[in-house]
This record gives structure tokens, C-alpha cells and sequence, in this order.
């Protein structure tokens, strides 16, 4: 009985050892001398990599005990009995907007610059997870090249400003929205009318053409891509660091769109996109006009992820193709499934989550070297495998999102409702 | 006078498979036009073709006499065609008014300005979509559930919210596809007073109904499809002692050898 439970895990481990010996438990020495490669048998080799990652299997067992934790005291669940939060936010919605902006905005008088960058940072992909849940998430279309629109707003305010004598991020920003949106507008229209997931394919070799087409054009700098003029980036001014600046309208424009898109969500047309997630052909026989409303909802994610491109363009002074990698999309899914499809709080914590924490990851060893009691009480060799571990962070994405499509796919925010749908599909 | 519905002649075909061949039916305003039939004798797939979720091959449907022939299912609703599905279809993840709510939208203003600003016109909007909606489920019986969501209703109920989520589309022609299907007797009688409140409402209704002793007790005319073909067409009274159609149900006299 308990063997049986145990056995596929046992039997997927030899057979990833016995895949893996040659990489891990022996070593190629190049013989110069004989002009000869040379196998030699080396644990130590094998032995590091195990090492190396420690960390990984610390975070998976934590996210064990986690979820074992949750079942036994049923914490998900109390989370979901207790409906109130979930009406708090649907109803008093613009109340509580009043309080978070003011405290949202006062950031940087208390944050070190370090700290303004990474929630700049992570503010950009909130616009972009919020952008992307749109039609992931309420529509129920998926998106695999989100990236692209991300990059296009970007590379439309660089190769702009390089051409006009004078065009700064404020000038850019703006049209970087309808933009965008006709981009998304002409690219959905043909595979918007088919039923099925022929957007995601067409998203995916949209962002994968336009990377190709910049990487070998000349006046967009290929690979190396642009630099951008001093003016046309966020420049600090009476006495106010760039950061700030920087920091304020990445902020501005999330409260922009976190109302844009909860206003629509709260009207007929959030409701068609849910009607059309939930059930395409009853929707469209009870009068919502399907392909429109797919179009607008997808134009609208493609508008979102160009704006919030200028504004990443803006900060760093740099555009370049690896803004559009495919990793970049999947990466922005990811937040929005971790968040809770569909729910626009949801989306934006799930990109808080999955970019400040392995950010901060990267910061702990050297916050535990500068604490003299945190340095104490840390070996130094924990503190080097935490310094590796946030290049095993797609590793770690790729672990917690298989647990929580078991464990909770609905994500962490999403309702109980969605759980019961995709176990049902 | 033009009939509420008219199809003349209408057709479909799914490969080399005639579902709905040369079919002509009126219906009056505010009649009930039962559709039966054995399985598979096309009833569902004349639904699908007048509600505009598949195009006819042949023939025309005409609402109110105007071609709606090939159109999509929300310009088919917006004409006043409404429906509910044999396999429920409901927005499960969506409360019971929500999935009525969503009804309403072709009768909603969705100009951007007022809809983000939240205007006063939009609210009034907003709240009386509400109200109307609450009217709705009090007409099948629901009202009390409006905050439920609609997967987790019982069966019979969720029939119900496909009837109350129709009328919400404000239609004048409703069809109904099996709506006593998987009823207990009870049920059954209820759903039967539900049809013929509906007609006290005005609506014309086109139904597809196994259950006989329904079509027989509330329709005005039936119509039977039997591989496609309409084998009969007329008052029930007729229709019941149709030698055809007394064949298509229980088959062929058995030969006696010679």
C-alpha cells in the first residue's frame, strides 16, 4: 500500500539518475597530451551538484510541509468560507483605493533607491499581469506571446524617439495605448473569428517574428539593441531622483489600469468576457456579440503590455530583442495563474510575488553577512547555496506552478468556483 | 398576416448525413409548436440552425418576415429568438442573477465614458438590469437564490435559470429544448405551468419534447422530424393518430410470410 504510493516517485528518480550519470557523477578531462578526452569517474562532481541544490530541495519542503499543513487545518478553505474580504473588495472597491494610493506613492521616502527600483520593477509586471489576466484570466483565451506587445511598446517609443528631435516618455506613453491596441485589434481579428486556441499559437509567433525581425534589422540595433536619448527617459528634476520619478508613474499607471480594468469588470461587458470564458455558445445565443468582445478584451491586454513597455523603456534607457523572449510571456502567465485567473488582485500578487521574492532571495546572503547576529547564526555554507539559488528560480516556477495546478488551480486569489471547472473541463 | 416564424424548405447536412432536409414550419405569435421526434431525427440540429449556431445549408428562416438565414446567434437574439439547451448551458461560475445579468446586455448602452466614470444614467442602468433580472427569477421561482452560484443549483432549478436567462433577452419567439428532460413527475407539472405562464406573457414558444403527455396537454401544433423529414404537421389530435407517425415510433408492421 504505502509502497505502491511511493513507487512512481521512486521509479521517476532512477530514471532520472540513470539520464543523468553522465552529466553528474563523471567528469571529461581533455588530454592534451594525447589529444584524447578522458572519462573519469569523479563523486565529488556529482556531489556538488547535489549541493548546489540544497536550496532547491529546502523551498520544495517547505511548500510540502505547506501544503500538508493546509490540508490538515483546512486554511484554504477557511480563506474561502469566509467570503467577506471577497465581497469587501467587489463592493467598497474605490474606497480603499483612497488609502492604498497615498501610501503606494510615499514609497521612496522610505525605501532605499534599491528598494524603489525592484518595486518599479515589479510594478511593470503588475501592468502586465493585469494586462495579460484580462484575456487569460476573464475571457478564458490563452496568450503565449504577451511579450510581444510588451516589446513593441518598447521598440515603438525607442525607434521613435531616435527619429523625432524630441520625443520623451510622456508623448510616447499615450499612444503607445491605441497602439498597441491596434496591434493586438489586427492580430486577433483573423484568429479571433475560429474557435479553439489558435491565439495562443499566433501570440507566440508574433512575440518569436517581431524578436527575429529586430534582431536583424540594422536601424533597430539588433541584438545589441538601443540606447535611448537622455531627454526621452524619466529624468529627476527640483531636487527629485529619476527613480522617484520613475517610481511615481509606474505606480500612476497601475492605479490607471487596476480602475480601467476593474470598471470593466463591474459592467455588461466583464460579464460577457466571463459569460464567454464560462460557456462560448450560450453566451453568443444570449445575445453577447462573442467576437467583438474577444477582440476588445484582447486588444485592451495588447494596449496595457505597450504602455507599460514605454515605461520599462523609459527607466532603464535600453531596449533590447531579449525583452521579448518567450520566457518573458510565460513568465507573466505564470503570475497571473499563481495569482488567480480572473482576478484582477489576484494578478497583481501573484507578479509581486513571483518577481520580489526571488529578488529578495538574491539579496538574502549578503543581508545575512551584513547582520553580525544573522551572520552567527547562519553557517556560511547555507549562505552560499542561497546565493545560488535564485538561478534555479524557473526550476522553482516550474515546481510551484505543478503544485498549485494539484493543489489550488484556481490560484491563490481566484474563487472556489474556478477549481470545480478545471477539474471538470 | 406574416407568421412569427417562418422556414421554408431549410436543410442541413453534416457530411453525407441529411440531419434536417426540406423542412417548412409556421409559427404563429404566441402559439406553442411542439417539435418531436424519435432520436436522432434532427430536432436538435433544426434548433441549432434556426438559433444561428449552425448555417443552414438550404432552404430560408424568416422571423417576423425577415430573413435571418445564416446570421449569428447574438443578431439571431437580438431579433427576438431566443433559446435554452438540451445540455444545460449556464455560466456556472457566475451567481444565478449574474447569469441573467448577462442576458441583458444587448439592451445595455456600453459606451465607454459613462461606463468608466460610473455616471449617474449608468448606475440608474446598472440597477435596473438588477431589478429586472430579480423579476425574472421570481417569474420561474428563483428569486430567493439570485446570490447562488448556478453550477451548484439542483438540476431542475438550473433548467429553470436557462428559461429565466432567455426571457431576459427579451424575445418573442423562445425555444425550448427539452426542458422536462430528467424530471421527476413533479417537476414535470411544474415546468408544464411554467410554459404555459410563458405564453400568458405573449411569447410564442417552439418546443422539443419527449415527454408526450406534455406535448400533448399544452401544444397547439406538432410538428415530427423523422430522420430529418417532417412526417407530420398539425393539431395533436391529428398527429397522434398518424399512421406515418405511429410507424416512425414504434416501426414497421411486422410482415406476415406469404
Amino acid at each position: 500500500m504505502a509502497m505502491s504510493r511511493w513507487r512512481p516517485y521512486l521509479l521517476g528518480a532512477l530514471g532520472l539518475a540513470a539520464m543523468t550519470f553522465p552529466f553528474l557523477w563523471l567528469e571529461l578531462r581533455p588530454d592534451f597530451a594525447n589529444n584524447t578526452v578522458k572519462v573519469a569517474w569523479s563523486p565529488a562532481h556529482g556531489l556538488k551538484f547535489f549541493d548546489d541544490l540544497l536550496p532547491v530541495f529546502v523551498v520544495a519542503f517547505l511548500i510540502w510541509a505547506g501544503v500538508r499543513a493546509n490540508r490538515q487545518w483546512g486554511w484554504s478553505d477557511a480563506l474561502e468560507r469566509n467570503a467577506a474580504w471577497q465581497k469587501a473588495n467587489l463592493a467598497g472597491q474605490h474606497y480603499w483605493a483612497w488609502f492604498t494610493m497615498p501610501l503606494v506613492l510615499s514609497g521612496p521616502f522610505f525605501l532605499s533607491a534599491s528598494g524603489t527600483g525592484l518595486l518599479t520593477n515589479a510594478g511593470i509586471y503588475m501592468v502586465l499581469a493585469l494586462g495579460l489576466n484580462i484575456t487569460v484570466g476573464m475571457t478564458g483565451l490563452l496568450v503565449l506571446g504577451y511579450a510581444g506587445f510588451f516589446a513593441f511598446g518598447a521598440y515603438f517609443f525607442a525607434l521613435t524617439q531616435e527619429q523625432l528631435p524630441y520625443f520623451p516618455w510622456w508623448m510616447a506613453a499615450p499612444l503607445a495605448f491605441p497602439l498597441g491596441g491596434g496591434v493586438g485589434y489586427l492580430l486577433g481579428l483573423p484568429c479571433l473569428r475560429l474557435r479553439g486556441d489558435y491565439l495562443a499559437i499566433v501570440t507566440l509567433g508574433f512575440a518569436e517574428a517581431f524578436r527575429e525581425t529586430i534582431r536583424n534589422l540594422d536601424f533597430a540595433g539588433g541584438d545589441q539593441g538601443i540606447i535611448l536619448h537622455d531627454y526621452s527617459m524619466f529624468r529627476g528634476f527640483a531636487g527629485i531622483h529619476s527613480g522617484t520619478m520613475c517610481y511615481v508613474v509606474t505606480a500612476l499607471t497601475l492605479f490607471l489600469a487596476v480602475f480601467l480594468v476593474q470598471r470593466l469588470y463591474h459592467s455588461p461587458v466583464g460579464r460577457a468576457w466571463i459569460a464567454i470564458r464560462e460557456n462560448e455558445i450560450a453566451a453568443a445565443s444570449v445575445g453577447v456579440p462573442v467576437v467583438q468582445m474577444k477582440l476588445l478584451a484582447f486588444s485592451l491586454s495588447a494596449a496595457i503590455a505597450a504602455v507599460a513597455g514605454v515605461i520599462y523603456a523609459a527607466k532603464d534607457g535600453f531596449v533590447s530583442p531579449a525583452m521579448c523572449e518567450f520566457q518573458q510571456s510565460i513568465m507573466v502567465l505564470a503570475m497571473v495563474i499563481l495569482g488567480g485567473l480572473g482576478n484582477s488582485y489576484g494578478a497583481l500578487l501573484g507578479a509581486g510575488l513571483l518577481y520580489l521574492v526571488p529578488e529578495y532571495l538574491k539579496l538574502l546572503p549578503s543581508t545575512i553577512q551584513d547582520s553580525p547576529a544573522l551572520a552567527a547564526l547562519v553557517p556560511a555554507s547555507v549562505r552560499d547555496s542561497l546565493q545560488d539559488l535564485s538561478n534555479y528560480r524557473l526550476l522553482l516556477f516550474g515546481a510551484v506552478m505543478v503544485l498549485m495546478m494539484l493543489q489550488r488551480p484556481q490560484g491563490l486569489l481566484g474563487s472556489r468556483r474556478r477549481k470545480t471547472e478545471m477539474l471538470h473541463p | 398576416m406574416t407568421p412569427l416564424l417562418e422556414t421554408r424548405g431549410l436543410s442541413k447536412t453534416f457530411g453525407g448525413l441529411k440531419a434536417v432536409q426540406k423542412v417548412d414550419l409556421h409559427i404563429g405569435a404566441n402559439r406553442i409548436v411542439s417539435v418531436i421526434g424519435p432520436n436522432g431525427a434532427g430536432k436538435t440540429t433544426f434548433f441549432n440552425c434556426l438559433s444561428g449556431i449552425y448555417r443552414p445549408d438550404g432552404g430560408a428562416i424568416l422571423l417576423d418576415g425577415q430573413d435571418i438565414t445564416g446570421r449569428a446567434p447574438h443578431q439571431v437574439c437580438k431579433l427576438g429568438l431566443a433559446r435554452t439547451f438540451q445540455n444545460i448551458r449556464l455560466f456556472p461560475e457566475m451567481s444565478v442573477l449574474e447569469n441573467v445579468l448577462v442576458a441583458q446586455f444587448q439592451h445595455r448602452s456600453i459606451s465607454p465614458l459613462p461606463l468608466l466614470l460610473r455616471s449617474k444614467r449608468f448606475r440608474a442602468q446598472e440597477k435596473q438590469s438588477r431589478d429586472e433580472a430579480l423579476g425574472f427569477l421570481e417569474f420561474v421561482g428563483l428569486a430567493h437564490l439570485a446570490e447562488e452560484m448556478s453550477g451548484s443549483l439542483a438540476y431542475g432549478l438550473q433548467r429553470r435559470l436557462e428559461i429565466a436567462r432567455a426571457l431576459a433577452t427579451q424575445p418573442r419567439l423562445l425555444l425550448l429544448d427539452e426542458p422536462a428532460a430528467g424530471m421527476n413527475p413533479q417537476e414535470t407539472t411544474e415546468m408544464v405551468q411554467l410554459i404555459s405562464r410563458l405564453r400568458d406573457r405573449g411569447l410564442a414558444i417552439l418546443l422539443i419534447e419527449h415527454h408526450m403527455k406534455v406535448v400533448m396537454t399544452i401544444s397547439d401544433e406538432i410538428l415530427v422530424l423523422d430522420h430529418g423529414v417532417s412526417i407530420a404537421h398539425g393539431a395533436p389530435e391529428k398527429v397522434r393518430n398518424d399512421p406515418q407517425v405511429i410507424k416512425a415510433y414504434l416501426g414497421d408492421e411486422v410482415p406476415t410470410g406469404e
